[in-house]
């Protein structure tokens, strides 16, 4: 970025000191997480009152700081594959359902719980597994098909693998065992960060880092990816590859964290959207200021839906009815800031 | 091959369907460096399709492209893209990117893949707008420009790109006419600035305007190529068109009028 100031357009002039400011949000909100709970008080908790309690310090050390680190970790991704998948689709209302990752991972944890064990580790790897899959099938179908761009050979692979998973995950519902079955299956779908420990967070860390150095290293070249075909390829970028070496980045980052805490909906599709509107469309600043709102989002919620009541909010009622709510408000105002 | 010449086509054809008639059928002719260059010919007539091929975007199914006195298989991507500078016929940006942003992506061919615009990519950005007229719209966003506007940013985003050779796809065709002749006058300033414009268009007096060398085409064919005196005649254009029509002299260029 430039320090001579000629030479600064005033928009980076303004989504810098915007970017700064999130970033203390983060911190701030990091620092208050930690105290906030339901013991050894409901709410916040004085640090020395942790400190003083043994079984506090063990519950805050072992269950909310690897929760709390997932959640950030949780809303970082999906913003970042959510602004990848916008841009790369230069379609601003889709997000990691395409493609059929959401889906898969959905099928694949309903496939453990129904057919298999339904322990956590399995439900895991299964979701896991399935969302790859989900990009795997949609890509090879892509280069099958002999319709129109890449982009849109993709959408239409992407919404037919989508619907086949969706049908899938529809039959093990219907088969489920309903006392024992499911309520695990619905409330997985449901998402949460309830059951996540130290192993669950060192697991995701070899996909999510490299995941999103790619990301974020790539990010303006993200922008010449949202041109057309021939406008890409003219200013020397190879779009079929760049694109899928960003949609890999951004699907199996995904996938792996959607295996670990469920379906946590809006995240990836309305995260995007704020954040061309706090820092404009430039990729070189959405995607950082994409991944600190959507840290700042995903904890926000997961302080609400671990602290609010005594009983645990599945995480994704709490980010789809936040998401929606802020999604309509934008819709109505027409400040989705962009032309479709 | 010409050392004055830009590119050279040999033979070339190419067909998007192997069971269906070739787009494009044995062209052969060179085009000429530091000149304007138009791809004159009615709709269909495969201007867009051949300047793909030239882009390299399409492959030719036979013959063969040669770029500044080499073949164009023999180029890399980046190579190309050094070379040549596209202007689409209508860019499509979805997202609200400004105008300074837009035409930075230009500097693309110039960076790595991982590496950042510099300083001295503004820089050269600012110089572009300031040549096409628009610097007071840096920081609008492109999909609130006017169809001029928009074409201006695109023309701004290949001066930044600084190709050898301009391809420019339909410059004027959405144009009114103070636009359509500000583009004309960029583009033949383009030239003056030591650059190759080629252009297409289905309009012969946007061509008579700015032009030196004219390519007239019609069904995939090349039915005549060479200097505006010899090319844009009455009875050429009517071969090329399928309608009658005159052209007479204004001021000292052709002007094109139907029957």
């Amino acid at each position: 970025m430039s320090t001579d100031p000629e030479l600064r357009f005033q928009e980076e002039q303004r989504s810098t000191r915007r970017m700064w400011a999130i970033a203390a949000c983060v911190l701030l909100s990091l620092a208050a997480s930690f105290l906030l709970g339901r013991y050894p008080s409901p709410y916040l908790t004085p640090p020395r009152s942790i400190l003083s309690d043994p079984l506090a310090r063990s519950l805050v050390l072992n269950l909310r700081v690897p929760r709390i680190l997932t959640a950030c970790l949780l809303g970082i991704v999906l913003s970042a594959s959510g602004t990848v998948f916008q841009l790369v689709f230069r379609n601003p209302l889709v997000d990691a359902g395409f493609l059929g990752i959401s889906p898969g991972a959905a099928f694949g944890a309903s496939l453990a719980i129904v057919l298999a064990d339904g322990r956590p580790a399995t439900v895991q790897v299964s979701a896991a597994v399935f969302a790859l899959m989900g990009l795997l099938s949609s890509t090879f179908l892509a280069r099958r098909a002999r319709l129109g761009d890449w982009t849109l050979r993709l959408i239409l692979a992407g919404i037919a693998v989508s619907a086949l998973y969706t049908s899938g995950t529809g039959v093990l519902k219907y088969l489920a065992d309903p006392i024992r079955q499911l309520p695990d299956l619905t409330f997985w779908m449901l998402g949460g960060l309830w059951a996540i420990t130290w192993a669950d967070l060192v697991q995701i860390l070899p996909v999510v880092v490299p995941s999103l150095a790619v990301i974020y290293m790539m990010r303006w070249r993200l922008n010449l990816l949202s041109m057309r075909d021939e406008t890409a390829f003219s200013l020397g970028a190879a779009p079929g590859r760049e694109r899928f070496v960003l949609l890999l980045a951004a699907a199996s980052s995904a996938a792996v964290l959607v295996a670990k805490c469920g379906q946590v909906g809006w995240v990836g599709l309305i995260i995007p959207h704020i954040a061309r509107r706090l820092f404009g469309s430039d990729a070189r600043r959405v995607v950082p200021g994409g991944m600190l709102l959507g840290c700042l989002f995903v904890l926000w919620c997961d302080d609400v839906a671990r602290t609010l009541l005594t009983g645990e909010i599945p995480l994704g009622i709490l980010t789809s009815f936040v998401g929606a709510a802020f999604f309509l408000a934008m819709l109505t105002r027409q400040r989705l800031g962009a032309q479709r | 091959m010409n050392p004055q010449t830009a590119i050279a086509l040999r033979s070339v054809s190419f067909g998007y369907d192997p069971a269906s008639p070739n787009v494009l059928n044995a062209l052969s002719v060179e085009i000429p460096t530091g000149r304007v260059t138009a791809l004159l010919g009615p709709n269909g007539s495969g201007k867009t399709t051949l300047l793909h091929l030239i882009l390299g975007l399409l492959l030719p199914t036979q013959g063969e492209i040669v770029l500044a006195g080499r073949p164009a298989c023999q180029y890399s991507r980046r190579e190309v893209s050094h070379l040549l500078g596209l202007v689409p016929q209508q860019e499509q940006v979805v997202f609200d990117i400004s105008v300074a942003d837009y035409v930075l992506l230009g500097r693309a061919p110039h960076l790595g893949l991982l590496q950042l615009p510099s300083q001295a990519d503004t820089a050269i950005v600012l110089e572009a707008l300031a040549a096409t007229g628009l610097t007071r719209f840096r920081d609008r966003t492109v999909p609130s420009l006017s169809g001029g506007e928009r074409q201006l940013a695109t023309i701004a985003r290949a001066l930044a790109q600084r190709p050898g050779i301009f391809l420019l796809d339909e410059p004027t065709s959405h144009l009114d006419i103070g636009n359509r002749r500000r583009v004309l006058e960029l583009m033949h300033g383009l030239v003056s600035d030591s650059g190759t414009v080629i252009f297409t268009t289905n309009d012969p007096n946007s061509a008579a305007a700015i032009c030196h060398h004219v390519i007239l085409m019609r069904e995939g064919r090349i039915l005549a190529a060479g200097s505006v005196s010899d090319t844009l005649t009455g009875p050429a254009l009517s071969a090329t068109y399928g309608v009658e029509v005159e052209v007479i002299d204004f001021r000292g260029r052709p002007l094109v009028v139907m029957h």
